[in-house]
């Protein structure tokens, strides 16, 4: 009989500490407010310190993580905003994103991107993000709808995307 | 914009958000004041979101909770399912019968008699007494499917092992038996099957496997009624699509063919007694035991039923006739009962469903549902079945001992000669007999006839819903990088083989999902997942010779029992 054997003694906090940022990011990716990622992050990690988890190494221990995080997510909704499938889908595009290096090698990237940015675009970047200015607020400093900043957004962080993808690929 | 583009977006937004500031807060020290503490596993909140820092409060709620729910348990224990009080060790009784593979199960601490450690091989089976904190692995390399009574089959992961959380008890004749249970996936991944559902949890996930309800008021109930909710959103949102449909509707996998000219002058034969109609030699023991008028009545029962059932998850707008779902579980799981001394006797087929429908298993079936019908085969159509069923299950046999390099080869070979099998058997049918058996509506989709290759298909399909090939390639990729543990640069290459193969294979992509495909309960279009497994054989073979695996990487691939079906939006 091979019973669930309990875990040898880990550094807690050294995993804690390796993994949380990911975790976190993972959850506020997905949709969940800082609030619910802070406290979905404590529970995830509480369940891989509480359970017998027989550790295969960072790759699998990030995997397991994600898993449970997103079920945490999933279970946190009355009615959930989205299904496991599509779940599936913003799991493989954040381990795209996310890598080996926890996505540094794309932030490097965007920092580089970023800084091509000219005009307009440059601005509606800096108000959104930096700012964290509202979108009636960046629609009226550049006189268009809601709608329209939204639109302008996506346009502006799908010409990231693209340049990224050069450059990470490069 | 799409679903996969959206996700994409969402990551540039995300690493926008991080460079211009947001960052995770560190909660180390919170995490280990709460282990040290011992705090009981949080209940995760539903929403709205709490407040940042940690939820206080909830703890002592439950717990006033579980008070008021003992004193109303005891009044009522003896009637109705009763919820375990918390802090206190409880015993119910499930029972487990193994029909591929192996288990072990362990009941640590359960009171008020711990019961040893113990090994099901595949054909055993024996009561087990479980508590929280039970535990059950799956030994050895394989899957593992069993039927854990009352809740159904159960399919694992190798190397899975789930513990029991929590449990509800009912008392029937003064015993304590499980009428939900709580699994929690340590590792690996489980799947529960009904004919109507397909729960699915992996590692760090929870479970609920939930008896058939006894009626309208129940959590299955809920479950079905949240189906339903999400049908409909699907429904309306896809309803344009539906149209589509209509014209794809006759291809399927069992096209009706020419009704076999009516003899009305021919008698028919007296009615069946339990035994079996058609026998062999190798079997008859196995074929014996089972009850075969009690299946012919639960067939004869549930085809227009599913068949119903199958009409209204496609239809938009339309509402589940939860009784109608709930009825057809229940007369599932009366199939379900037989499987395992079927399958103890060695009948050939690829998994519980490829027994269901080995050759011999069919035509005792079609036999005992015509006759419980009031349709039963005439002598001339009872001796060509026979000649029939003898040439598939000689071919049946074939296939089985057959050794092949991957799991799957045998499912494609086996899928393809038992879909050639159903064409013949309903060849001889006369056409109001084709009708009771084949509904109009059935074969539309995997799992709504009895007597069709698609029961086999649903417990081994995994939907991946996707936009294109690239989609597909990078979702299944990333599935087999997990099942086969493969690194980074491996699973690249695979992906590459993917995304050739599904470029190759444009029917795959002709037929969008229709709306109870996107559903939960996991129904495919007929035909959909028999295309994806011989595609997949072939890429697998690609992978096999193309890409470089470790010795362990290579033998989980030759054992992969999944069919990644592409799905597409």
């Amino acid at each position: 009989m091979h019973a669930v054997k309990a875990e040898p003694q880990r550094d807690v906090a050294g995993l804690v500490r390796e993994h949380q940022a990911e975790v976190w990011r993972f959850l506020r990716f997905l949709g969940a407010t800082p609030e619910l990622a802070d406290d979905l992050t404590q529970e995830t990690f509480l369940q891989l310190l509480r359970a017998p988890f027989e550790d295969q190494g960072r790759h699998k221990r990030l995997a397991w993580l994600r898993t449970v995080a997103r079920n945490l997510f999933l279970k946190s909704f009355r009615r959930p905003p989205m299904l496991p499938v599509d779940l599936d889908a913003a799991e493989a595009a954040w381990t795209g994103f996310a890598r080996d290096d926890g996505g540094e090698e794309w932030r490097q990237a965007m920092r580089g991107c970023l800084d091509q940015l000219e005009g307009r675009a440059r601005e509606a970047v800096r108000m959104q993000y930096e700012e964290r200015k509202s979108r009636e607020a960046i629609g009226a400093a550049f006189r268009i709808g809601g709608d329209g900043v939204k639109s302008m957004m996506r346009r502006i962080r799908e010409l990231l995307r693209r340049c990224v993808e050069r450059q990470v690929s490069a | 914009m799409n679903e996969h583009n959206d996700w994409q977006d969402r990551v540039v937004d995300a690493a926008l958000r991080e460079l211009h500031g947001e960052r995770a807060p560190d909660f180390t020290e919170s995490i280990l004041r709460q282990l040290q503490a011992g705090t009981a596993p949080t209940p995760v909140p539903a929403s709205p979101p709490p407040r940042r820092g940690r939820r206080p409060g909830l703890v002592p709620l439950l717990a006033l909770g579980a008070v008021c729910g003992a004193a109303a348990a005891a009044i009522l224990f003896a009637i109705l399912p009763v919820t375990q009080p918390q802090g206190v060790r409880q015993v119910a009784r499930v029972e487990l019968a193994v029909m591929v593979g192996a288990i072990e199960c362990s009941a640590p601490g359960v009171l008020p008699e711990p019961e040893p450690p113990f090994r099901l091989a595949a054909g055993e089976r024996r009561d087990w007494n479980i508590g929280t904190g039970s535990r059950l692995m799956a030994v050895g390399d394989g899957e593992v499917d069993m039927l854990v009574r009352p809740f159904g089959v159960v399919t694992t992961l190798p190397h899975t092992q789930l513990e029991v959380r929590s449990m509800e008890r009912y008392v029937k004749n003064g015993v304590a038996a499980a009428g939900a249970v709580t699994l929690a996936v340590v590792a690996g991944a489980v799947t529960w099957h009904t004919l109507i559902r397909t729960e699915r949890a992996e590692a760090g996930g929870q479970l609920r496997l939930e008896k058939p309800a006894d009626g309208p008021d129940t959590g299955e109930l809920a479950a079905l009624r949240q189906q339903l909710l999400l049908q409909q959103q699907q429904n309306a949102e896809l309803q344009h699509r539906n149209q589509e449909l209509e014209t794809q509707a006759s291809r399927t996998v069992l096209a009706p063919p020419a009704p076999a000219a009516a003899r009305p002058d021919e008698p028919a034969l007296a009615p069946v007694a339990a035994g079996p109609t058609f026998d062999d030699p190798k079997y008859r023991d196995a074929l014996a035991a089972v009850d075969w008028k009690a299946m012919g009545a639960v067939s004869n029962e549930m085809t227009p039923m599913l068949a119903k059932l199958l009409e209204v998850l496609d239809t938009p707008g339309a509402e589940l006739p939860v009784d109608v779902a709930i009825q057809v579980q229940k007369l599932n799981q009366k199939l379900i009962e037989q499987l395992p001394g079927l399958m103890k006797a060695g009948l050939p087929g690829y998994g519980p469903n490829g027994v269901f429908t080995n050759p011999l298993v069919v035509g005792n079936s079609l036999a005992s549902t015509l006759q419980a019908g009031g349709q039963p085969l005439s002598a001339n159509q009872q001796a060509a079945l026979a000649n029939l069923l003898a040439g598939f299950a000689a071919e049946n046999q074939s296939i089985h001992d057959q050794p092949r390099d991957f799991d799957l080869e045998q499912f494609a070979a086996e899928t393809a000669m038992k879909d050639r099998m159903y064409a013949s058997l309903s060849d001889q049918l006369t056409t109001e007999q084709r009708n009771a058996i084949y509904p109009e509506g059935s074969t539309r989709f995997d799992g709504g006839s009895l007597f069709a290759t698609g029961v086999t298909m649903r417990p081994y399909a995994d939907a991946i819903v996707s936009d294109n090939a690239g989609d597909f390639a990078r979702m299944a990729s990333h599935k087999l990088e997990q099942q086969l543990g493969l690194d980074e640069a491996t699973s690249t290459q695979v992906r590459q083989v993917l995304e050739q193969a599904m470029l190759a294979t444009p029917d795959l992509w002709r037929d969008r999902a229709s709306p109870v495909e996107l559903g939960s309960n996991s129904f495919m279009r007929a035909g959909r997942t028999a295309a994806a497994l011989q595609a997949q054989v072939g890429w697998m073979r690609q992978i096999a010779s193309n890409v470089s695996l470790t010795p362990d990487q290579r033998k989980k691939l030759f054992a992969l029992k999944r069919v990644y079906v592409p799905v597409p939006r």
